[in-house]
């Protein structure tokens, strides 16, 4: 596995292979972009290219090294991810920073996954750390949602942009994993591989698409069905449709391309759009979930 | 291994320091007066020098050639803090030390004079993170402590730091860079670096930077190292994946036009493109800002030659139009952030902000003029229907009265009758607020020894009246103080409608007004 192999985000990758031809890798890079395109994968790709004996742009793949990484056997990579809360609190930072504490002899690299899940106590304790990492080391913070991490981190990275794949790269991706649908599904997630896994192995869509054609009785009997369903992914589900007639309307492109819609009026398609956010919102806030949906079912204007 | 730009320039002299003469000013002449405080606090955004002054502040205490302004930077002492392992400079990590027990030690350690300098410093970088009982475990120290020991805090939110610890400290506030700064300084770092860049794009990035220096400097750095020759406004964009300037004139005259299909497509063909959908909403509000700005003759960072576009595109809008759409961008800012579909999201506001019909607001304020007339009409043509039968004539017409006393003007009743009336229904009130309500509805009109009259103009009220007939009567004789029979009687309308006509008639000839009426 190599730059090559990372679809896409060919100016992510460029910025990354140059600052390690012309010897600028920094301490702490911070790597933002939607989720499955690709962070992680370029995050161990430097790490082999750093370590890797051939000493090329390219990780060889072929020396011990390169192999040890990619079994993850590789000691100089650490490794962080949130715990089963799906958090990272401030213990894990300290036992990182004992671990940094001690010298090493190769380039060691700390990638710290979904680092939007650090708690504010370990985003503080990591400030310093992250400004002014011990010699031979990389920090490398992946995030797909910069709102939840303090500006005092972000400011103190390189930080590096990875976009979101484009619907054909998805395409392609989707297909060598051997997904059914893939260019629905490339269209459907706008981009992003874990919403497009998801979507592959969920009848949210589904359900989501009956719901807002039905009129009001039918669709309580949808609601009612929803029980293995994340309402939040059926909201996402709808809110994509809502957002497909306003598309639609203007003649544009759709993400739903397989069903046909009906063009509807501009101020339908807000309409349903804004009492969609709405349930979105009223679920933030903890509201009961099956009133949010019944509210819905009752606001939403129908599609037929 | 390579030391970033933000590290590599980190200034050494309080002179080096950028936009923050105010504290290092002050910082420098405490110093040469020897007035030195035991305690500072930095208080200041991300990026904007504080840790660093704090560092050149122990430096310029503890330096070789004794307390000076200028550090020599030469010195063993200045060396030693400069590579961080001083035994007497205690750099302090607060978000990791915290505790109550991290605290304690320090006290403990605080009680031993220095090693090889004049004065042992503790740094404390991220303060606002102790815990209270930490913050509390340190107030003795803070207000006395021994005469060889300096505090120096630094944090991004003082607000979460105590009023019983801000008390004791010096406190310095730190300022956002301007960005005439950093462009300087940017400049210096270029020339060092034999860092070749476009003037627009070392303005680009020093916008990005929003005040902070660190950031500005991270870019550059990122920068350096992404172009290959000259760094190029381009790949600012590119490596920031910032949409260029014009897609937001575009964007501005598709709202103005209230043309939603192209902006929908354009705001396609971006978030496609890669570049995400917030930026695409900060870069436009930030666009629009310029706008108004640069029509005001505000200087924001923008060249000469680009200003007269600008001013174009706000010669179309007035000030308080901008604001308005500026205000719904931020609002929708705010949600986007918690979206999961931004993409979609941003189609949607947009949409909507170009079905908006964007008016001036003095063409609104126009329109309301015109609304109290017809108000004013609406008003006198309910007027006439209700004086066919009172003698609401006036001119000017002053405000509607209730509607009870122009009913009872039709005959002036006995002041007497009136309160025993009123009497009457306050004391069924406490019974049936209903009935009660009803009562008033009805005119006494006379009253003898066995019975008393009333007048109802409604069928309605007489009949739910007479229904409680019994209850009336029994509350009536407590009043009175003997038995009394109700009387109903219906109002003769059409009667006295005729003759408030006539009336109205004879008040318009002799513009008259009623004073009394008899019988």
């Amino acid at each position: 596995m190599s730059f090559n192999d990372i679809i896409g985000q060919d100016i992510a990758k460029e910025i990354i292979q140059k600052d390690i031809i012309k010897g600028r890798v920094a301490s702490s890079y911070l790597f933002v972009g939607p989720n499955g395109v690709g962070k992680k994968l370029t995050a161990i790709n430097l790490t082999k290219t750093l370590n890797c004996l051939k000493k090329m742009s390219e990780p060889c793949d072929d020396c011990v090294i390169c192999k040890l990484i990619d079994k993850g056997h590789f000691p100089d990579l650490i490794l962080i991810s949130p715990n089963e809360k799906g958090n990272i609190k401030i213990d894990r930072i300290r036992e990182l920073k004992q671990i940094l504490s001690l010298r090493t002899t190769a380039k060691r690299v700390v990638i710290i996954d979904d680092a939007e899940t650090m708690n504010d106590e370990a985003q503080n304790a990591f400030l310093k750390t992250l400004e002014e990492p011990p010699p031979d080391t990389t920090i490398i913070l992946i995030s797909s949602n910069l709102n939840y991490l303090f500006s005092t981190i972000i400011s103190r990275c390189k930080i590096v942009k990875f976009g979101r794949l484009n619907i054909s790269e998805l395409e392609i991706l989707l297909k060598k994993h051997g997904i059914k649908n893939h260019k629905l599904l490339a269209n459907l997630s706008g981009g992003s591989i874990g919403k497009a896994v998801r979507l592959s192995e969920s009848p949210v869509r589904k359900e989501a698409i009956k719901f807002a054609h039905f009129p009001v009785r039918k669709r309580l009997s949808v609601v009612r069905n929803l029980k293995d369903i994340s309402i939040e992914e059926f909201l996402d589900s709808l809110y994509v449709l809502y957002g497909d007639v306003l598309v639609k309307h203007f003649g544009l492109k759709v993400r739903n391309t397989d069903i046909d819609l009906s063009d509807k009026e501009l101020p339908l398609s807000l309409k349903g759009m804004d009492v969609i956010r709405e349930a979105m919102l009223a679920l933030k806030y903890n509201v009961n979930s099956e009133n949010v949906l019944y509210r819905l079912s009752y606001k939403l204007p129908e599609l037929i | 291994m390579y030391t970033v730009f933000a590290r590599k320039y980190r200034p050494q002299n309080f002179d080096d320091v950028i936009g923050q003469e105010h504290c290092t000013t002050t910082l420098k002449n405490a110093i040469s007066k020897g007035t030195i405080a035991h305690a500072y606090l930095f208080a200041g955004p991300r990026g904007v020098g504080k840790t660093t002054t704090a560092r050149i502040l122990s430096k310029a205490l503890n330096c070789n050639s004794g307390s000076t302004p200028n550090p020599c930077n030469k010195c063993t002492n200045c060396k030693e803090i400069m590579q961080g392992n001083s035994l007497d400079v205690l750099e302090i990590d607060g978000a990791s030390n915290r505790g109550i027990d991290e605290v304690r030690t320090l006290r403990e350690n605080a009680r031993y004079v220095p090693s090889s300098s004049r004065y042992k410093i503790y740094i404390i970088d991220e303060v606002h993170m102790l815990t209270k009982e930490a913050f509390n475990a340190l107030l003795k120290t803070l207000e006395e402590p021994p005469s060889h020991i300096v505090f120096i805090f630094a944090t991004t939110h003082p607000q979460k730091v105590p009023q019983t610890i801000l008390s004791r400290c010096q406190r310095f506030n730190f300022r956002r860079i301007s960005l005439e700064d950093i462009i300087n300084t940017l400049k210096y770092i270029i020339e060092k670096e034999d860092v070749k860049i476009e003037g627009k794009a070392l303005i680009l990035i020093a916008k990005k930077a929003d005040g902070a220096l660190r950031d500005a400097e991270g870019m550059l750095d990122q920068l350096a190292s992404y172009s290959d020759a000259i760094i190029k406004e381009e790949d600012v964009r590119n490596v920031l994946g910032l949409p260029g300037e014009d897609v937001f004139f575009d964007m501005q005259s598709y709202i103005i036009n209230g043309k939603t299909k192209e902006i929908l497509t354009l705001i396609q063909q971006l978030t496609e493109s890669g570049i995400s959908s917030e930026e695409i909403l900060t870069g436009f509000i930030e666009h629009l800002r310029s706008v108004l700005l640069v029509s005001n003759n505000i200087n924001v960072g923008i060249l000469d030659e680009e200003k007269e576009k600008y001013t174009k595109a706000s010669s179309k809008l007035t000030a308080n139009v901008i604001l308005r759409i500026m205000r719904f961008l931020l609002e929708a800012k705010k949600e986007m952030r918690y979206s999961e579909n931004p993409d979609i999201y941003l189609l949607e506001i947009m949409a909507r902000l170009a079905a908006f019909k964007i008016v001036p607001i003095e063409d609104i304020i126009e329109n309301l003029k015109k609304i109290p007339i017809k108000l004013q009409k609406g008003r006198d043509a309910y007027k006439v229907k209700e004086s066919e039968d009172s003698y609401e004539v006036s001119q000017p017409p002053p405000p509607l009265p209730p509607q009870v006393p122009t009913k009872l003007k039709d005959t002036p009743p006995d002041k007497e009758l009136t309160n025993i009336w009123q009497q009457l229904a306050s004391d069924i009130e406490i019974e049936s607020k209903a009935l009660a309500h009803t009562l008033i509805l009805g005119k006494p009109i006379q009253m003898d020894e066995e019975s008393i009259t009333v007048m109802f103009s409604n069928e309605y009220h007489r009949n739910s009246i007479e229904e409680k007939k019994v209850l009336v009567e029994k509350h009536l004789s407590e009043i009175v103080g003997n038995k009394l029979k109700i009387i109903f009687k219906e109002s003769p309308v059409i009667e006295s409608k005729k003759e408030s006509a006539i009336l109205k008639k004879a008040l318009e000839i002799f513009s008259a007004e009623i004073i009394s009426k008899g019988g």
